[in-house]
């Protein structure tokens, strides 16, 4: 159980990710993105879908990426399937020169998927003076839980034994509103590593 | 006009990129991973070399090593997602010679070329 302390150390910097994401989907659009402040929060898996109001029967899509290092974990950009094509179209205007919509989506989320996690990746790295290793991100199609099985495998994290650190951000491009999700799962031992690093790194700065 | 050999796994990330240069008045060429771009730099001997980090096969930091190995003195400059400090020092330490963050736009892709190609003629200096 996290001290209100702590909670609001992981919130400062899991924000300051967000925001750096925000700062580069707003690059990656060219146009100013207006964003709401991510709601930030850490939870087991099973209640996962209650925090991230996702319900369990909606078809969701995701960039998952690895990483190891002191800490070993997985990172995920978590989309509707309907944001996703939404931010898709907004950033190829349909012109990607892929094979087909299904290629394009994959394609494009792959790369926004990439550049967001590692915005949030690379802010609590940096803060904590720690290097991630990461894998090349892969893209899944599935429902929460499906998409949360996969990457829990991957990353090693069961039930009982892993949190689920997670963000979630609305993005309004224009006059449309993409909401979406970072999520990072981490074993229980890579969390309490991970509280203690940013405690250490806030006790160095003050 | 510059011969560029653009290293990127993300079609998506080629096809912003390579329009970006080709505006710009270069001749590109694309590889979607390391040990292609090796392959692709002996062939083309291009100006510039600019490539991602994380690509399966061989990646950037591959790359770097292997042109490194090769003596090869072509500049190359980094463009990657990862924004972590000591990452930038890695590839600095390994020859790259600029370390950019995606999404990177055409002003400051052109600044970065500009350093290492002559402006007007846009060869190698």
């Amino acid at each position: 159980m996290l001290t209100p302390e702590q909670c609001e150390m992981l919130t400062e910097v899991i924000n300051a990710g967000v925001v750096k994401a925000g700062s580069v989907l707003s690059d990656l659009v060219g146009h100013q993105v207006r964003m709401r402040v991510p709601l930030v929060g850490v939870t087991d898996f099973t209640d996962l879908h209650t925090q991230l109001e996702i319900e369990n029967f909606i078809k969701m899509v995701a960039v998952c990426q690895q990483f190891h290092g002191t800490m070993d974990g997985y990172a995920l950009l978590l989309l509707s399937r309907e944001n996703g094509n939404a931010l898709t179209q907004r950033l190829t205007g349909g012109q990607s020169g892929a094979d087909s919509v299904e290629m394009e989506l994959r394609d494009t989320l792959l790369e926004v998927g990439n550049i967001l996690t590692n915005s949030v990746l690379g802010t609590i790295a940096n803060t904590i003076g720690h290097h991630f290793e990461y894998q090349v991100p892969v893209y899944q199609e599935g429902t929460l839980p499906e998409i949360i099985a996969f990457s829990s495998i991957t990353a090693s994290c069961s039930i009982g034994d892993s949190h689920s650190l997670y963000a979630t951000a609305h993005f309004d491009i224009d006059d449309q509103r993409i909401i979406g999700c970072v999520l990072i799962l981490l074993t229980a031992g890579a969390f309490n590593l991970l509280v203690e690093r940013i405690a250490a790194s806030r006790a160095k700065t003050q | 006009m510059a011969k560029i050999l653009l290293v990127d796994d993300s079609r998506f990330q080629r096809k912003c990129m390579s329009k970006m240069l080709s505006d710009l008045g270069h001749e590109v060429s694309e590889a979607e991973n390391g040990a292609l771009g090796l392959e692709v730099a002996e062939a083309v001997k291009p100006d510039m070399i600019i490539s991602d980090l994380l690509m399966p096969v061989v990646d950037g930091i591959g790359l770097l090593r292997g042109l490194k190995s090769r003596g090869c003195t072509i500049p190359v400059v980094v463009v990657t997602a990862d924004i972590q400090d000591c990452t930038k020092q890695e590839c600095l330490e390994l020859g790259a010679k600029i370390f950019l963050n995606k999404p990177v736009n055409i002003a400051n892709l052109e600044a970065a070329l500009n350093k290492f190609l002559n402006p007007a003629t846009g060869e190698k200096t």
